[in-house]
């Protein structure tokens, strides 16, 4: 069920450069919150329009966490979300990721990219599974440090790489995934630039393999049509037929 | 003091109330429609439907800029035949009147959706929309000369058992001309104001920031634009005309009703918080209530210079 909630910051905490990991209260949207979906926030306090997509980064049992990187007004805005200040929130939406009971899963998440994977990596281990992760990040300075940490405690093996530095380890995810016997999983997810995305289809795309896109949307709730992207199916709504997809059924020519 | 929320729209019948949701951000998805749901709507427009399907625009389609959003959309549809199809099964339940939204080619196409929609039981009426920015030769070649908008009202009129609502753009109501062809050829109503033509340019990639040359703008920035042409309009036709264009708040719904909108629309603002139309008829209730006004038009008929 989609609710409208007003929710209060419990916390905001810079966690790079350019991104915080903001904490609301939330009954009713933190409850019902699957792996993979999304939440609509209000920025009109900030002077927005449209509402911002973000996914659900983790919750409780009254709280939801978001991971919001600043790429606009919008989102500095929210950067600058102070304690008890309240934001309406709609949510939750979109249809998320599916878990195999007990398989070995593989993670893969490109900068803020690796805010979808988090409930999804809690939900693997809760279903009997287990996963790895490969995270990368252009810099070492856009590192979340303590959104890796979060991950570290559910994903068996964590390998963290920059595209340019030397810390932890220079390359991208591709060059991670070299070093591996990548093919030995029972399914992959994925999220994160579409370029870093469409370099993995040659690679997973004939596997069990999910991708979550992001896209920029006006309402999230299926209704305008304005986040539409070519499949193999014709035309699906990021917002509601996804943002989860499998990754072979995105034309990933078009996007 | 009991005061009338209900608004009398000619040919089209009575609403209960009169927030209506405007065409392309109505749509029976389901999270939409929980949030909607026991919400004070009058009527809703669907999303516009063409003769055949149609795939929409290239990415991007949206654009936000300050007061305002660009959409290029390009009326994505699955054409009028699945519409018919699956009519009950996705309409059947949603608890609002419907009114459908066309669009044509050719007066031959028009007539041609407007015949098979037909077939459907209970709508409250047809949209006929003449002037979609987004789509090259389509709606917009009707939109060019008033004589052709009267020539599809009246096919339309003549071959469906549903009123019309002529829906005109910003530059069909620069004045009443075209307004008066629609009236005068049989439209039940007049809807103003549909997206303003507008563009915007990616200067670091040296083309256009939406995937199509441009899109048709909404959102507050054009609310005062529409406000003058609806007070125009309204004074020169008498069909009941609906208001819509950046309606945002009560107050905003209650001024549009003030220059002379029987009903209201809206749209952009809908589909970022479809609780709007409660938060709108509070106000509207309360403004009638302080004022000791009895019934909608009176709003419009206390309107003095």
């Amino acid at each position: 069920m989609t609710v409208s909630e007003n929710c209060a910051v419990i916390s905001n905490k810079s966690v790079s450069i350019d991104e915080n990991l903001i904490t609301f209260s939330s009954e009713k949207i933190a409850h019902s919150a699957l792996p993979g979906q999304f939440v609509e926030v209000s920025c009109s306090d900030g002077g927005m329009l449209l509402r911002r997509p973000f996914s659900v980064y983790d919750t409780t049992a009254e709280s939801l966490s978001l991971f919001v990187k600043s790429v606009g007004r919008g989102t500095r805005w929210l950067g600058g979300l102070r304690e008890g200040e309240k934001v309406n929130i709609i949510g939750p939406l979109g249809k998320g990721f599916s878990i195999d009971e007990g398989s070995r899963s593989l993670l893969i998440g490109g900068g803020c990219g690796v805010a979808s994977l988090r409930l999804l990596s809690k939900a693997i281990v809760e279903a009997g599974g287990e996963c790895d992760a490969i995270f990368g990040f252009r810099k070492r300075e856009e590192i979340p440090e303590t959104i890796v940490g979060d991950f570290s405690r559910t994903a068996r093996r964590l390998t963290v790489t920059v595209d340019s530095g030397d810390y932890p380890v220079r390359g991208n995810v591709m060059d991670r995934l070299a070093e591996i016997e990548f093919d030995r999983y029972g399914r992959y997810y994925c999220c994160g630039p579409t370029a870093m995305l469409r370099a993995l289809v040659p690679l997973l795309s004939l596997k069990t393999t999910e991708v979550s896109l992001e896209a920029k949307m006006a309402c999230g709730l299926g209704v305008c049509y304005g986040c539409t992207i070519n499949t193999d199916r014709g035309g699906k709504r990021v917002c509601y037929d996804g943002p989860v997809f499998t990754m072979k059924e995105v034309e990933w020519n078009d996007l | 003091m009991i005061c009338d929320h209900s608004v009398e729209l000619g040919a089209i019948g009575s609403l209960a109330s009169p927030v209506m949701i405007s065409s392309g951000t109505f749509g029976v998805a389901k999270p939409y429609m929980e949030l909607l749901r026991g919400q004070p709507v009058g009527a809703v427009v669907t999303k516009t439907i063409t003769l055949n399907p149609k795939a929409g625009n290239p990415q991007p389609r949206i654009y936000e800029g300050p007061c305002y959003l660009i959409n290029s959309i390009g009326l994505e549809n699955q054409g009028v035949d699945r519409f018919v199809d699956f009519y009950n099964d996705e309409y059947g339940e949603i608890g609002f009147p419907v009114i459908v939204s066309i669009s044509g080619n050719s007066v031959d196409e028009f007539v041609t959706i407007a015949r098979k929609l037909n077939s459907i039981d209970g709508l409250l009426g047809l949209e006929l929309n003449l002037s979609c920015p987004n789509v090259d030769g389509e709606g917009l070649a009707f939109g060019s000369v008033p004589e052709r908008i009267g020539e599809v009202v009246k096919a339309c009129g003549s071959c469906s058992r549903f009123p019309l609502i002529a829906k005109l753009s910003p530059f069909q109501a620069i004045d009443d001309s075209f307004a008066l062809a629609a009236a005068r050829a049989g439209a039940a109503a007049i809807s103003l104001i549909n997206t303003v033509p507008a563009m915007v340019l990616d200067i670091h990639r040296f083309r256009p920031a939406t995937g199509a040359l441009s899109g048709g703008m909404s959102g507050p920035a054009v609310k005062p634009i529409a406000l003058k042409m609806i007070y125009e309009i309204s004074r020169s036709v008498d069909i009941p005309v609906i208001g819509m264009g950046g309606i945002a708040s009560g107050e905003d719904a209650i001024e549009f009703l003030m220059a002379g909108a029987r009903a209201i629309s809206i749209g952009t603002m809908n589909m970022v918080d479809p609780s709007l139309p409660g938060q709108i008829m509070g106000k509207i209730a309360g403004f009638m209530e302080r004022h000791d006004i009895e019934n909608l038009p009176e709003i419009s008929r206390r309107f003095h210079l």
